[in-house]
């Protein structure tokens, strides 16, 4: 063997050794973690996706929600929608409701998920806009997601939280014919800001 | 503290912020390419933020303003200020409790992808304050095995590099000779 293939082969096995090394790491480091995740009951699960290791978000379990309410409401509430959030190219169902009461408060019957889109959808955001939000507000403090990491995990599949405003936009658009796309485009801007102001002051009120 | 990453999950800098306003801020190599110019013009004239005030004209009819103010670093609203500029140019700033820096620390130290650290930490974020040492046991003790696992690699290396001494000359050995 010549030193120029004695070499070469120092850099092969190196190299091999290099991926073997990592590949047994992340192995045990997404078993480990998984693990972890498991134990302390969060929708969160790493997988491997394309040699990485991606976070994937897991299916909550239901949760009862108390209260009065009928199925006219559910299907207007945006607190009771079923949301899908995409994670690098992963679509889970996040959050669902398992029963509520009927009107009358005298049955509990079971609410199935309807496959609503992912957020926040036209219609949530043209229903937040009639009530100032309190609706959107009502509805991540329920599903226990902050705006700031629903915006984290937006960003994660899409750079930029643009679709937010892409859909403000076209909310607004909708809702009042004849707006000018600029001026729809600040107040998408600031329906944004309102988003993320209400996770701020959430905060400082915690 | 505050993370800016872009949006391949680069990590670009590390912000310590004290009551709101910046007490030190440390760039990366990808955050001195892209961020450097940025970080001198706050440290001169602050941080731009955008306002929006709607005015109601005589008529009734409405228009909108929009105007910047410039936040100093010492200013105790630096940090928001510096999470609306970052949502507003696509960079993805992320607060990371004092807590957090040490599980931090150990990530960075293992062989891990920007982007997997990222993600690391947005599950770390989620999780409750109390988990932070059973993260901190998991995270030591796949650093351990991944160790574990670079010593048995030095070993066949070491281990070749003797099956072949015969054919591999030091490469100064020819300029010498």
């Amino acid at each position: 063997m010549t030193d120029v293939a004695a070499r070469r082969k120092l850099y092969l096995v190196k190299e091999d050794r290099a991926e073997k090394e990592r590949r047994t790491f992340l192995v045990a480091f997404t078993k480990r973690v998984n693990a972890l995740l498991d134990d302390l009951e969060l929708p969160l699960e790493f997988e491997k996706q394309r040699g990485q290791i991606a976070l994937k978000m897991g299916v909550v379990k239901p949760f009862s929600v108390e209260g009065i309410f009928d199925k006219d409401q559910l299907t207007t509430e945006p607190e009771f929608r079923v949301e899908r959030l995409p994670v690098r190219g992963a679509v889970d169902t996040y959050v669902s409701v398992e029963s509520v009461c009927d009107k009358k408060g005298n049955a509990s019957e079971t609410v199935h998920p309807d496959g609503h889109g992912a957020y926040p959808d036209p219609e949530d955001l043209k229903a937040a806009l009639k009530r100032n939000f309190f609706l959107v507000r009502g509805w991540m403090r329920k599903a226990g997601i902050l705006p700031e990491d629903a915006a984290l995990i937006m960003h994660s599949y899409d750079p930029k939280p643009k679709e937010w405003l892409w859909r403000a936009m076209e909310s607004l658009c909708a809702a009042s014919s004849g707006l000018d796309p600029e001026r729809a485009a600040i107040m998408a801007t600031m329906v944004i800001k309102d988003l993320v102001n209400a996770h701020r002051n959430r905060m400082e009120t915690v | 503290m505050m993370f800016l990453f872009d949006t391949n999950r680069h990590l670009l800098a590390e912000v310590g912020l004290q009551d709101g306003a910046m007490r030190q801020i440390v760039l990366t190599g990808a955050g001195e390419r892209s961020l450097e110019a940025f970080v001198s013009n706050w440290q001169t004239r602050g941080i731009p933020v955008m306002h929006s005030i709607e005015a109601t004209k005589p008529d009734g009819s409405h228009d909108i303003a929009t105007y910047f103010s410039y936040v100093q670093p010492r200013d105790k609203h630096f940090g928001e200020s510096l999470t609306s500029w970052s949502k507003e140019r696509g960079f993805c700033p992320m607060e990371v409790p004092d807590y957090l820096l040490p599980l931090w620390e150990c990530l960075v130290r293992l062989p891990l992808e920007d982007s997997e650290r990222f993600a690391m930490l947005l599950a770390m974020r989620l999780s409750p304050k109390e988990a932070f040492v059973e993260w901190k046991s998991a995270l030591d003790e796949t650093e351990m095995a991944w160790h574990k696992e670079r010593e048995h690699s030095r070993f066949i290396l070491d281990k070749l590099k003797r099956k072949m001494s015969g054919q591999l000359s030091h490469p100064f050995a020819v300029a010498k000779g």
